[in-house]
């Protein structure tokens, strides 16, 4: 990123402002519908983080450190937005709003619908610590800062959450399997 | 269930899917608002501009309402009939149902903790999240120290690491199977200092309660892959269950119900509110086991 298009942005530029919305938006909006699971929900995060992140910019000290600040900012945006969505309740059958690849050889419906319930359980700090990590590709050091977290308690996060679904999606085959379902 | 190496390249696999381009309409209302903010108030995403544009509608209309009523009501037979300023007779008020909780925790009674075997407990307070089903429930969603409270359920058998720092070289050949093997070798395991064993009863069952803690200055970094482990359970090559951060307490509740192990954990801290404590264990005591 260039150095001197986030100083000039700092400065309240417009035009610089509004090449870092084009630089980080997809990601960010990558990131938001990640964790949300709701486009709608994922696009108002993305305008509240860049809203903010007008009016914060000209505090941030270390412009290296943008990409990690603005996602602190999401993460926070994605919690304020999850209060909205509301919580999803078991028992429902997920049906996303995003029409995944046709050819998908990888995976079948059922497991993608699985993931996506159990998923679906986990509080916003979870989601953000499993989207980070498996999609973002942050360590446990990155993404303690984007969340304000030492590294240890990261890692910890991730586990009991990966725990969590695991525990989840078994739950959920015992179920189907006890109640005769296919 | 897959190994965890399977796992993460499932979710992996999972996560990769999905948008990941800001639509042009979101980018022309964020470039818009910041062009609104130079000459007014910050502009608001649009559905939580559309939400409070409803409301100020909602909050007039409610205002136009009770004037309505009122005068309907005050005005001696005007416009609801005769007798519309007659005293009207009170109307019995039902008793108020527990409005459930709506910022996603578990209403206060009975829940489908785990399934095989199937245990029912009771939540006794407000602030409990859950995983049910999965056999897990936090205080607040807060598990970490150093005053996060949180419990979970294993009905399995458990191989129960000699070291839990060095738990990927100390695994036993075979795991406890009863609830006396699994107290000795929870009170043999290095660096836990685990307490007497307490004789308790569960919904008529008998069992032993232990309690296990983790060093204060424990770090976890210099543990086999950052972890300090437990104990795993079958087929998988990783600790099934792990501490959260030093110091964490583990007081564990340990019953054979109609031959299957069954341990619930129930973790904490030294800060941990004792209330918190209190209702982790009114859970517990409240367990009723099924099939």
């Amino acid at each position: 990123m260039d150095s001197d298009l986030i100083e000039r942005a700092k400065r309240r530029d417009n035009e610089a402002f509004t090449a870092l919305v084009h630089h980080f938006g997809d990601r960010l909006y990558a990131v938001a519908y990640r964790i949300l699971r709701d486009t709608s929900g994922a696009e108002d995060a993305v305008q509240q983080t860049f809203l903010i992140a007008w009016r914060e910019l000209p505090k941030l000290r270390e412009p290296q450190r943008l990409q990690s600040w603005l996602f602190t900012i999401l993460v926070n945006a994605c919690r304020t937005e999850m209060r909205h969505v509301g919580r999803w309740r078991p028992g429902l059958r997920v049906v996303t709003d995003f029409e995944p690849p046709v050819d998908d050889s990888q995976r079948t419906i059922a497991q993608r619908d699985e993931l996506e319930r159990a998923f679906r359980r986990l509080s916003t700090e979870q989601r953000a610590v499993i989207v980070l990590h498996h999609y973002i590709g942050l360590s446990g050091d990155e993404i303690g800062r984007v969340l304000g977290l030492p590294a240890g308690t990261v890692r910890s996060r991730l586990h009991y959450a990966r725990q969590q679904m695991r525990a989840a999606i078994e739950a959920d085959a015992r179920a189907i399997a006890s109640e005769g379902l296919a | 269930m897959n190994t965890q190496l399977d796992f993460d390249r499932i979710l992996d696999s999972w996560l990769a899917d999905g948008p990941s381009e800001l639509p042009d309409r979101a980018v022309s209302r964020i470039v818009q608002s910041i062009d609104d903010s130079k000459r007014g108030p910050i502009g608001l995403p649009w559905r939580e501009m559309m939400n409070r544009l409803a409301l100020a509608a909602a909050s007039l209309a409610a205002v136009v309402l009770v004037v309505v009523i009122g005068f309907g009501l005050f005005s001696g037979g005007g416009m609801f009939g005769p007798g519309a300023g007659a005293t009207p007779s009170p109307t019995p008020s039902a008793t108020p149902a527990t409005p459930a909780p709506t910022d996603g925790s578990l209403a206060q009674g009975p829940h489908v903790l785990s399934k095989t075997p199937t245990i029912t407990v009771a939540i006794p307070a407000p602030g409990w999240f859950g995983e049910l089903g999965g056999g897990i429930l936090t205080k607040n969603e807060n598990v970490d120290a150093p005053d996060g409270a949180g419990m979970i359920v294993f009905a399995e058998d458990l191989y129960v690491y000699r070291d839990p720092c060095e738990w990927s070289t100390t695994k036993p050949e075979t795991p406890a199977t009863t609830v006396d093997e699994l107290v000795a070798a929870l009170s043999a395991q290095s660096l836990r200092d685990a307490s007497a064993p307490v004789d308790i009863t569960v919904d008529g069952y008998t069992g032993t309660s232990i309690t296990l803690h983790v060093p204060d200055d424990a770090v976890f970094g210099e543990c086999d892959q950052g972890t300090f482990g437990s104990w795993g359970v079958a087929g998988e090559s990783t600790p099934g269950r792990y501490a959260q951060d030093p110091g964490q307490i583990d007081e564990l509740w340990i019953m054979d119900v109609n031959g299957v192990l069954v341990v619930i954990d129930t973790a904490y801290y030294e800060a941990t509110p004792t209330e918190h404590v209190d209702e982790m264990r009114a859970i517990v005591q409240s367990a009723t086991f099924g099939q």
